[in-house]
């Protein structure tokens, strides 16, 4: 009897064990579940009815544009989730991915990022709902990004062409009255202002996102894909001019190894401790916090060669997720934000992508109090116009950005040699593309 | 033939008839005897069921999740694959992986022997009945431990501050030239003294209610025997905490071997002194959180885990063979 029953428990474990296994096996095939979506591209028709909108955000104003989104569309309500940055929105939205379920309907997503989520089957294609259309609208650079292995994966919301945003002060007190053009003149700077105050620094060193810009800026294609080949080559001309010139840098003492963001940087910059920042022109709205009206001054990026050249640092797209079961409600919804009305409301924060609003003359006389009254986007409408094309990121940038710290940024924190660096980051990078399934410097 | 058929191995005394009904009994009954069935009696379940459920649920199933995923690799192309034992291969040889571990045991090693001493110092101090304010010292002590670990590191992360902070402020004052504690050379000593800070004060705890359950006629007869303080602490009090001292180093193990919090949170402010893979705990997060890797995540967190339940187990064993001596 006592035998009889062990069995009888044996099975039945053996059983329940192959069934646990056989659906976690089949869960971990269907990665990306398609959602019980009505399958229509009608977007005016998905706005009719009765709808809500789960939206994810790391912005602080998304509800605000979702409360008079709701006014222009009644049928139409929204669940606002706010999560506390842009990395914390890409993880999350990766792991509802692979549970297969749990996404929101709209998320923001950076550029950068694109390229990772649609690779992971996260978000849909927005063509069919005729988004497509919107192409003449957007600048070319934006336009690109959010164009991803021959799919249109989100709506362009802001941009980041880079401008150079410095410390007009600082500068003066180092005798440099002029802002640099040239990265010559621009390490002439350097030298002065270090000089001249040896807790002072032209800039600090920077982070994955700053560098991926500027090696873009100095004309660097060190990321090319092609569907499942990727090559990598962290020592193509452009990437190198950058990294032997900040290199230099580096070893002249000269960059300030502060983390951007931190509270210590924040200190730096209203200390006149740091004199320059290299960044998107979403920073030209942002400096209101750092330091008395005309203490900082917007310029172009300086050059190579003084032809304008610049880059794309951050900005972002607004996505509709594979999951979504309201895609043709939520892709209306990207519509109506693309122009007019609805991107009037967007582009109350951030950096517009449009061109319309990037000639819009009223926006471009617009004076900054904090630059002292300096119509400071002409410079970033300026800066979005040369955007030096073709550049691609990774297919898995996130990771590249996140192991950056153990090569390049090691470096960066003890002043190593840069560009054995970047190597040391290439073969990592090229190692995880390998293990991923791609082929990557074959 | 009316003699019944003689077993070999008869046990001596015994009749043959009587054996023989006996075996015979006993084939019968294991054959399925129906009747004899004692019913089981299920009530108990209703007592343990909860506990065994929750239990089943919170404790087994993730760990049994754990190991199930570690058998896989899902790769972003390709799709999931069941691959053995191949991520613990992985994991045997990883560089970064035995760096990390490597790491957190040079913490253990001159972390914990610190922070203990220190907390032993404290709760010996406290019980030695010359301090006046003892309330006062051990809640002054013990406060560290209330604080958030995230509040604290972004306290001492602000005073490691060697341009703005603290640090630069000593610099200033006295004309120093210290190091950057947040500089690749110092971080694992400034996270060892956030951690230190923050953990003597549980630790005094622990040792402090160990002392005061010491019965009373220890220390009247050690008096009595002429006994000095040292004598008595050597004597009386290390010999009778002995199982709290056991108690927090095992804790204090598995803490060092589980760091993440404070590399973690210190590596917004000093990401270039902070790898991905600075401890094993940080490692496996990276590579699930940053690099879709699961699986090898898994495996890394498997293997750590036993690593950990060695070595707490060996300092559980130490303890005892001393206490046995």
């Amino acid at each position: 009897m006592e035998r009889n029953t062990t069995r009888r428990w044996a099975r039945l474990g053996a059983v329940l064990g192959t069934g646990a296994l056989l659906v976690g096996v089949l869960a971990g095939c269907s990665g990306a579940a398609p959602g019980a979506d009505s399958g229509s591209t009608d977007t005016d028709a998905a706005l009719k009815e009765d709808v809500t909108l789960t939206w994810w955000t790391w912005s602080d104003t998304t509800q605000e544009q979702a409360d008079a989104i709701s006014k222009a569309y009644p049928n139409v309500t929204f669940d606002v989730v706010k999560l506390e940055n842009p990395d914390a929105v890409v993880t999350k939205l990766q792991n509802a991915i692979k549970a297969g379920k749990g996404a929101p309907d709209i998320v923001p997503v950076e550029y950068q990022t694109l390229p990772q989520l649609t690779l992971g089957d996260a978000l849909a294609d927005l063509a069919p709902y005729g988004l497509d259309e919107y192409e003449d609208a957007f600048t070319a650079s934006t336009w690109n990004s959010v164009n991803v292995q021959d799919q249109l994966v989100a709506m362009p919301s802001d941009s980041g062409p880079m401008v150079m945003i410095y410390n007009k002060a600082l500068y003066e007190k180092a005798g440099i009255t002029e802002a640099p053009t040239t990265w010559d003149e621009f390490a002439v700077a350097s030298a002065a202002i270090h000089a001249a105050d040896p807790e002072a620094y032209i800039a600090n060193s920077g982070d994955a996102g700053f560098f991926t810009s500027m090696i873009w800026a100095s004309g660097g294609q060190p990321f090319k894909t092609d569907g499942e080949n990727i090559t990598i080559d962290l020592q193509d001309e452009g990437t190198k001019k950058f990294s032997d010139f900040w290199g230099a840098r580096l070893e002249a003492g000269e960059l300030s190894g502060l983390s951007t963001w931190s509270d210590e940087w924040t200190k730096a910059l209203t200390q006149d401790k740091l004199g320059t920042l290299l960044m998107g022109s979403w920073m030209i709205s942002g400096m209101d916090d750092y330091g008395p009206a005309g203490r900082f001054q917007v310029a172009p990026m300086p050059t190579w060669d003084g032809e304008p050249a610049s880059a794309e640092n951050g900005g972002s797209g607004l996505a509709v997720t594979s999951q979504s079961e309201n895609k043709a409600a939520a892709a209306g919804i990207l519509k109506y934000l693309a122009d007019g009305e609805g991107r009037a409301l967007l582009n109350q924060n951030g950096f517009p992508s449009t061109i319309a609003d990037l000639e819009n003359p009223e926006w471009l006389d617009h004076p900054y109090e904090s630059y002292g009254g300096q119509p400071a986007n002409q410079i970033g409408a300026a800066s979005s116009a040369s955007v030096i094309p073709g550049w691609q990121y990774l297919p898995y940038q996130g990771y590249a950005n996140n192991v950056f710290s153990d090569s390049v940024g090691k470096a960066l924190g003890s002043g190593g040699d840069l560009n054995e660096a970047l190597v040391e980051w290439q073969d990592t990078l090229v190692q995880f593309g390998n293990e991923q399934g791609f082929t990557v410097n074959k | 033939m009316t003699v019944a058929h003689v077993h070999p191995q008869q046990p001596a005394g015994v009749s043959t008839e009587t054996y023989a009904t006996v075996a015979v009994g006993r084939t019968a009954s294991s054959g399925g005897n129906r009747r004899k069935r004692v019913r089981r009696n299920w009530s108990g379940w209703w007592f343990v069921g909860p506990f065994m459920l929750i239990f089943a649920l919170v404790f087994l199933a993730p760990l049994v999740y754990a190991i199930y995923l570690s058998l896989f690799r899902e790769t972003l192309i390709g799709g999931n694959s069941f691959v053995g034992l191949e991520n613990y291969g992985m994991a045997m040889v990883d560089p970064k992986f035995w760096e990390a571990m490597l790491r957190v045991s040079i913490f253990l090693l001159v972390q914990v022997p610190i922070m203990l001493g220190l907390a032993l110092f404290a709760a010996l101090a406290l019980d030695s009945a010359r301090l006046r304010w003892v309330p006062f010292y051990r809640l002054s002590i013990f406060l560290p431990y209330a604080v958030p670990g995230v509040v604290a590191v972004m306290i001492w992360g602000y005073m490691y501050g060697s341009q703005f902070g603290l640090v630069a402020d000593i610099n200033r004052f006295f004309g120093a030239d210290l190091p950057s504690p947040l500089a690749e050379n110092f971080i694992l000593l400034s996270i060892g003294n956030i951690v230190t800070w923050e953990f003597v004060g549980y630790n005094m705890l622990i040792f402090f209610s160990a002392l005061k359950a010491v019965p009373q006629e220890l220390y009247e007869a050690a008096e009595i025997d002429g006994a000095g303080t040292f004598r008595t602490i050597f004597s009386i009090k290390l010999p009778s905490i002995r199982g709290a001292l056991i108690i927090a180093t095992i804790f204090s193990v598995i803490g060092s071997f589980q760091l993440f919090n404070e590399p973690s949170i210190l590596q917004t402010i000093a990401p270039n002194s902070i790898t991905t893979y600075f401890t094993p705990n940080l490692y496996a997060f990276n590579l699930s959180f940053a690099g879709s890797q699961f699986n090898y995540a898994a495996a890394i967190a498997i293997v750590s885990g036993v690593i950990t339940m060695v070595v707490a187990y060996l300092v559980q064993l130490g303890g005892e063979k001393k206490e046995a001596k």
